[in-house]
């Protein structure tokens, strides 16, 4: 999958898991940037990229995700 | 072997030295592998008590073997039952007496934390996330690991391999002295600060528990005294211990990862938990919290539901976490108690945020005013919460907090929130003024001060032990 199509389509996931219509990001964007992107929200955000990816994460991958790239770059790898 | 003794001196300089004498890996990993043998040899006086430690490490081992074969869950759930199974039994955990137990006596410092170690290589070993075949040295090397064995801090085995004798050690002067000065400040923690701290409480608990009762007012004042001095003394107890292995790891060529990150500075009680023995609360977070959640919103999806299944989670996480720390009732009641802190914590942000939005919100949680009041109510709550290590029997536990009171309780609980609220504030107000002359910060740095300041530390703890007449215990190795 071309990275720009992972960015779009990960946009639309994190705009619908965090209910903000006009939220855009980057590969730098961390869970400090995005308001209610906590350790509870961050599952259900995994959860909708498996879902919207066709992809699964190990317990690692889920914890150890440092900001948006690193997410991006793994889709990208997995997908 | 105590780390206050001649003889735990004497083995980490026989240590430190062997591992330096050749550059080669098969013999520094001999050296490690030979280290921990000693280390664990010398909390036995008997051959027969290391076999039910060994016979754990050889089911974890057989465990991982079997992964690697068959990347399964089912082999991975009947690998999980059985450590598990194995680990309750070796604890003696009360509740589980009627399973009975071994008839003779045995070491059973190390295996919680081996028990981490060894499921965490199992989760990894499934997922693809631990390709790496494990020998059954390494696998010594790793869940032994003599700078970790008491007490953590609880190392990722991919980390761990990444040195494990064949990282290239750089021992030049700056390593060295910043390796002796970490040292030199765990001992500092260590013999000083957490020695005086146990000290004072050993002297003054006992007025809690006695029949004859003091009057409510005075009562609270004791318990409000006693509950903050064994908090100060587990937190310097064991970030001393943490800083001194790490320091004596980066001279066995090992980064160990750190235990604490400044936990009296946290803003809110899930904050605090990021920054109090970490590598614990990481690990929980990596292997319970986030499966559990997950499996939680794959059956219950509705978004609406999240923080009622967050809190769901944090009592199971907490409560496990909790069980963990002990064998009796009063550890189940610390979990619990440590899982309601982090539920009305989330309860608190979701609310907060649906009254006032996320923009206010956040700006309220920056307002001076908020900051300390929150900075109190997390670590009294920590602090009277810590109760459950101190008082573990049950009777006694219930005892006390009959005593007291709903009244006293609460009391006791403002009382805490509100002088450390104030001594936050009064310390960062004096801080934030202070300013080292430029003449003080130029020789700050230099050799003489240095070393000066590193003598200065070695003298008081040669002073204080030598006033309190007692080498501390670690805290934690009951755990």
């Amino acid at each position: 999958m071309e990275k720009a199509e992972v960015y779009s389509k990960l946009t639309a996931v994190f705009q619908d898991v965090f209910d903000e219509d006009d939220l855009a990001i980057t590969p730098h964007t961390t869970a400090d940037d995005v308001d209610g992107w906590d350790s509870l929200s961050h599952i259900r955000l995994v959860l909708a990229v498996s879902k919207a990816f066709g992809v699964k994460f190990s317990a690692t991958e889920i914890g150890g995700l440092k900001n948006v790239g690193e997410f991006a770059d793994l889709i990208e790898k997995k997908a | 072997m105590s780390l206050t003794s001649p003889l735990f001196f004497a083995f980490l300089a026989a240590a430190v030295i062997a591992f330096h004498i050749s550059e080669s890996v098969v013999y520094r990993r001999f050296v490690l592998g030979a280290a921990n043998a000693v280390f664990i040899a010398s909390y036995l006086s008997d051959v027969t008590q290391v076999l039910p430690l060994a016979a754990f490490l050889a089911l974890g081992y057989v465990c991982i073997s079997a992964l690697h074969l068959r990347q399964s869950t089912l082999v991975l759930a009947v690998g999980v039952v059985a450590i598990l199974c194995c680990y309750v039994f070796l604890k003696r955990f009360s509740f589980f007496e009627v399973f009975g137990q071994l008839s003779f006596p045995y070491l059973t410092v190390g295996l919680s934390y081996i028990l981490f170690r060894i499921l965490h290589i199992m989760v990894d070993v499934r997922s693809g996330d631990l390709a790496e075949r494990i020998g059954p040295l390494a696998f010594f090397r790793f869940t032994c690991n003599f700078l970790c064995f008491v007490s953590g801090p609880i190392q990722r085995y991919q980390d761990f391999s990444t040195m494990d004798g064949k990282a290239a050690v750089q021992l030049d002067q700056s390593v060295v002295y910043a390796a002796f000065s970490r040292i030199a400040t765990g001992y500092v923690k260590f013999v000083i600060i957490a020695a005086t701290a146990d000290y004072a409480f050993t002297f003054l608990s006992p007025h809690l528990l006695q029949p004859t009762g003091l009057p409510l007012l005075k009562l609270c004042a004791v318990y409000a005294t006693v509950a903050s001095l064994y908090t100060v003394y587990l937190y310097f107890n064991f970030s001393g211990y943490m800083d001194i292995v790490i320091g004596i790891g980066t001279l066995l060529g090992q980064q160990l990862p750190e235990n604490f990150d400044k936990p009296f500075s946290a803003r809110s009680f899930l904050e605090f938990w990021q920054r109090w023995h970490m590598t614990l609360s990481q690990w929980f977070k990596l292997y319970l919290f986030n499966p559990l959640v997950m499996l939680l919103m794959t059956w219950l999806p509705s978004p609406a539901l999240t923080s009622y299944l967050g809190v769901l989670a944090f009592f199971i996480t907490f409560g496990v976490m909790g069980v963990w720390h002990g064998t009796t009732a009063v550890f189940v009641i610390y979990g619990l108690l440590m899982g309601a802190g982090a539920s009305i914590n989330k309860l608190w942000q979701v609310a907060c945020t649906e009254r006032l939005g996320k923009k206010r919100y956040r700006a309220l949680t920056q307002s001076t005013a908020y900051i300390y009041v929150a900075r109190g109510l997390t670590i009294a709550y920590f602090v009277l919460a810590l109760t459950c290590l101190w008082v573990p029997e049950l009777p006694q536990f219930t005892y006390l907090l009959a005593r007291l009171g709903v009244a006293g309780v609460v009391g006791t609980f403002v009382v805490v929130a509100a002088a450390f609220s104030m001594a936050a504030l009064s310390l960062d107000l004096i801080q934030a003024r202070l300013r080292i002359p430029i003449t003080l910060s130029a020789i700050q740095g230099s050799e003489i001060t240095k070393n000066l300041h590193l003598a200065g530390k070695m003298m008081a703890i040669v002073a204080v032990a030598t006033l309190l007449h007692k080498a501390p215990d670690f805290v934690y190795k009951a755990f």
